[in-house]
């Protein structure tokens, strides 16, 4: 074997630069626009109908109403029952995905170019005109009620639900998206018949096409698809969702009991800031840097260096709204007061004591930019980010104005950004874990008595 | 696996229950949040309606790739595809759990995670940092039969990766304290996924009852205490026997040039020394079941669950493929018989679900029911013990069959839409099939299976000799 062979990395080429494809788009006399891209990797087409609200936009009193309704409208529409649509769409092998985020429904379905037509007939029977029938209703309410009791025994889930109820209160983002037991046991039909009727609605909603067809096809398809779509009379208030949520959170340390569990289930964060801050770009590289890669920093200390942990992360869930910074991670009990001082420290660092260094930088740059392309390899990732830009009111030029973006941010950016958004004085710590096992060292955390939470 | 996934890790029965856990999403390249996904399943089973079933069945074009075999014995296969300016590279290593010795299981997945602690000219961990600097994505995975390592990069670093994956293969760093740092990490990977779940330890509890030989009686991740006793000398040994290039099978797919690409791979990979012996292969065989096998458990769980299983064949036999239909109809999902009966009409369980394991050697199709409060376990089982025998006496209809056989069509295409994905394809039928063409050819075998073998198959696999009923109770339950 010689070893000069493998001695010296091979030297590349410059990257091409990344160019997205075209997008047209029309809007309908009723406001839906439709936007469609061609994508010819495989003849596959992939919708994605983008409505606002989400279950931010659930009333006060009926958390997890956006996401029953959105549960309930594949169980019978347009005079098929809901037997008649699931085998409707499996004949036609339409791959059907409903996603409730804090902000937006997402519907979107992925099917074979030739079944278009059909594909589209389906969806929007779904969204125009479900039964939302009493028993479907009923039956699907039990399901959720048992999936809402399984979840009590799945710490990541009791985590999210706690720690978003710590930081918004009662804030429209304080629930998940599934809600509570007690307000899907206050739920009914009609609840779900009002809500589609004011949220089912063409204003300011977006249908994206992204597949093997032509531009003008597509457009025309869509078109026809939705043109007798009646435009509501009610759009949704969103003043609540997008008005500001308590800064000072309610309780700086947090604990949900698990006795007896392996792992401390572990969110640190606070408040940050919203998807239309002026400082994303930087935001975004100052994040993959503390925690947002596998080579970030909590993740090389606490699992690479410690062994506390299979994982360590952080990520900013940028919303319409002001959405949270958040660390997470699972640690074997007995560590669990020990990786939370080094959490928090490595947080703290990066605001100063130990700033970005260049070599991070440019490491977090290139992982950003060289890898772009990637994200954009399949029609369905390609509609699903043009959803994302409509949700968001981005330009079409969003994707090839990236690159550039993230290269110009500079060391004095991240360390700006850093002190402006992450605020040691603010972090709150949650544990869902055995709470007797550890009460005794979190005392070394200095961060006072923890509030004690029920799961 | 090496690390976690973008999308955030939940356990099966949350999965199973198609729950979205978390409205807390993740900043990613692209800016664009991470969902955890609510996927609305077909609710219920096809009435016998009379429209034609549209057919998906029109054959996608077949696998261009080419494969060559180096004098070493290292299997390379070459994909080009010039649509996206990335390359994908997947190197196989044909060693999963089911090759670990007594006491070491877990020894391939904590081996797994050595390949990334360095090698002659590479630093500990420099590999996914490497990776990282050019934007691409590195993982890797371990599970009964394989080891997979994975990377895609943007088209013009495949040198790099070339270069890396052959420097491992020749040569491994390892040192105590890296070892026993990631052994600890690999504990933390166990309690995360196996002892901090809810019924995280029912895959371990089904096959430990299931097998008495093979060592599919071990679950991938192994014990703790087998973990805690593994040493370097372990590593040592492993690299030398199984990471071998007569062991090794490589996927390069994507936007390359072929000539060049095969010039790099010579020069990298063609002066790994042969093996200096064969690859072992001598896995115990599980001598057959005989006798219905029934079993009682406690575990510290909220609810009973009950398991009726069956030992059935292997992935490539003749029978896989309508066993495939079979476990579709039987338990895939909520529109499946066994959820529809015991979940939807009887309330007898909470909810229900199951699989056939279709791998290297012959494993088994399981269904699993948590039983509801106030329902009777012996009843869940007479339940899920029925719908089996009701395939065997009266088989699917045709409109079950075209359904299966349409949505097998559109998974078919759907999932060779990725590089990774077209990869996988190759490189599985490659080193499980030991026939690559196999990567192409079952879709004509799966649009051809017929009633009467999905019926034939039902029968053949599901007597109650073959059966395992394992009843799971709460600790302390008295039930």
């Amino acid at each position: 074997m010689s070893r000069v062979d493998r001695s010296a990395l091979p030297s590349t080429e410059a990257a091409p630069a990344f160019r997205f494809p075209r997008l047209e788009r029309r809007v309908l006399d009723n406001g839906l626009e439709v936007r469609a891209l061609a994508h010819h990797a495989v003849p596959v087409v992939s919708l994605v109908l983008l409505l606002p609200g989400g279950s931010s936009a659930d009333p006060a009193d009926r958390p997890g109403l956006a996401a029953l309704t959105a549960d309930l409208v594949d169980e019978g529409s347009g005079g098929r029952d809901a037997l008649e649509v699931a085998d409707r769409l499996a004949r036609l092998g339409a791959d059907l995905d409903i996603d409730v985020t804090a902000d937006a429904t997402v519907i979107s379905m992925t099917t074979l170019a030739r079944f278009l037509e059909p594909a589209l007939e389906m969806l929007g029977e779904i969204v125009m005109a479900p039964t939302l029938a009493d028993e479907d209703f009923a039956r699907v309410r039990g399901l959720r009620l048992d999936r809402l009791r399984q979840l009590r025994d799945h710490a990541p889930a009791v985590a999210e639900r706690a720690f978003a109820r710590i930081i918004y209160g009662d804030h429209p983002y304080g629930h998940l998206s599934i809600g509570t037991e007690a307000a899907l046991g206050a739920m009914t039909a009609a609840d779900v018949r009002a809500f589609h009727q004011r949220a089912y609605i063409p204003q300011g909603t977006t249908l994206v096409m992204a597949g093997d067809a032509r531009h003008a096809d597509l457009l025309e398809a869509g078109v026809r698809a939705f043109a007798a779509w009646p435009s509501g009379a009610l759009p949704l208030d969103r003043t609540a969702a997008l008005a500001a949520p308590p800064l000072v959170p309610a309780e700086r340390l947090a604990i949900v009991p698990r006795p007896g569990a392996a792992q401390s289930e572990l969110r640190i964060g606070h408040l940050c800031a919203s998807r239309d801050t002026p400082d994303y770009h930087a935001l975004l590289l100052l994040n993959t840097v503390l925690g947002g890669q596998f080579v970030s920093r909590v993740n090389l200390n606490l699992r690479e260096d410690k062994g506390y942990t299979y994982g360590a992360r952080t990520g900013i869930d940028l919303r319409r709204g002001l959405g949270p910074f958040v660390l997470q991670m699972s640690v074997q009990t007995e560590v669990t007061a020990a990786a939370i001082t080094e959490a928090l420290r490595e947080i703290d660092l990066i605001r100063g004591a130990k700033p970005v260094t260049d070599l991070e930088r440019d490491l977090a740059v290139r992982s950003l930019t060289l890898g772009y392309p990637r994200g954009f390899e399949t029609a369905q990732q390609v509609a699903r980010s043009v959803a994302q830009l409509a949700l968001h009111g981005l330009p079409d030029s969003y994707f090839e104005a990236f690159v550039p973006a993230i290269s110009d941010v500079g060391l004095a950016d991240l360390t700006r950004v850093a002190r402006h958004y992450l605020d040691p004085s603010r972090l709150v710590t949650l544990i869902v874990g055995d709470h007797e096992s550890i009460a005794g060292s979190l005392r070394s955390l200095n961060l006072g008595e923890p509030a004690v939470l029920g799961v | 696996m090496r690390h976690f996934p973008t999308r955030r890790l939940l356990s099966w029965l949350v999965r199973a229950a198609g729950v979205a856990v978390a409205s807390g999403t993740f900043l990613v390249a692209s800016g664009l949040p991470l969902d955890a996904t609510v996927r609305l399943e077909a609710a219920v089973q096809a009435p016998a309606a009379a429209a034609p079933a549209p057919s998906t069945a029109a054959a996608p074009p077949p696998f261009q790739y080419e494969r060559v075999q180096l004098p070493n014995g290292l299997t390379v296969i070459y994909h080009q595809d010039h649509s996206t300016p990335i390359a994908h590279v997947q190197l196989w290593y044909h060693v999963g759990s089911k090759d670990e010795r007594p006491g070491r299981t877990g020894f391939a997945h904590l081996f797994e995670h050595m390949m990334f602690k360095g090698s002659r000219n590479v630093e500990p961990e420099q590999h996914t940092s490497m990776i990282s600097s050019v934007g691409g994505r590195a993982n890797a995975y371990t599970n009964e039969d394989a080891t997979v390592y994975w990377q895609t990069v943007p088209s013009h670093f495949l040198p790099m990766v070339l270069w890396m994956e052959a420097d491992r293969m020749a040569t491994l760093r390892v040192d105590e304290r890296t070892f026993i740092n990631e052994r600890e990490v690999v504990k933390e990977e166990r309690r995360m996924r196996i002892e901090n779940q809810p019924y995280g330890r029912l895959n371990e509890i089904i096959y430990a009852n299931a097998f008495t030989t093979h060592p599919y009686r071990h679950p991938v991740i192994g014990s703790m205490a087998d973990l805690e006793s593994a040493t370097i000398d372990d590593v040592r040994e492993f690299h030398r026997t199984y990471y071998v290039p007569a062991n090794a099978t490589m996927v390069v797919a994507g936007d390359f040039d072929m000539a060049e690409t095969q010039q790099m791979v010579t020069r990298y990979f063609g002066r790994i020394p042969k093996a200096e012996r064969e690859v072992p292969r001598d896995i115990p065989r599980e001598p057959p079941q005989t006798r219905e096998k029934r079993v009682v458990v406690e575990e510290a769980w909220p609810l009973p669950a009950v398991v009726v299983a069956h030992h059935i064949t292997y992935d490539g036999h003749p029978d896989a493929y309508p066993l495939h239909i079979v476990s579709k109809v039987l338990s895939d999902g909520q529109s499946s018989r066994i959820f529809r009966r015991l979940v939807y009409d009887t309330g007898l369980a909470l909810t229900a679900f199951g699989g056939a394991n279709i791998i290297e050697h012959p494993n088994l199709f399981y269904a699993v029911a948590l039983v509801n409060p106030g329902q009777s376990v012996a009843e869940v089982e007479r339940a899920l013990i029925a719908e089996l025998d009701k395939l065997k006496t009266d088989g699917i209809t045709e409109r079950e069959l075209q359904r299966a056989k349409n949505q097998f069509a559109r998974d078919y295409i759907i999932g060779r839409e990725s590089l990774q994905q077209k990869a996988t394809h190759l490189a599985h039928a490659e080193v499980l099939h030991a026939d690559i063409t196999t990567a192409d050819g079952e879709f004509h075998i799966f649009q051809n299976i017929t009633r009467e073998d999905v019926q034939r198959v039902a029968n053949t696999y599901f007597k109650p000799e073959t059966r395992l009923v394992l009843h799971v109770l709460p600790r302390g339950s008295g039930q």
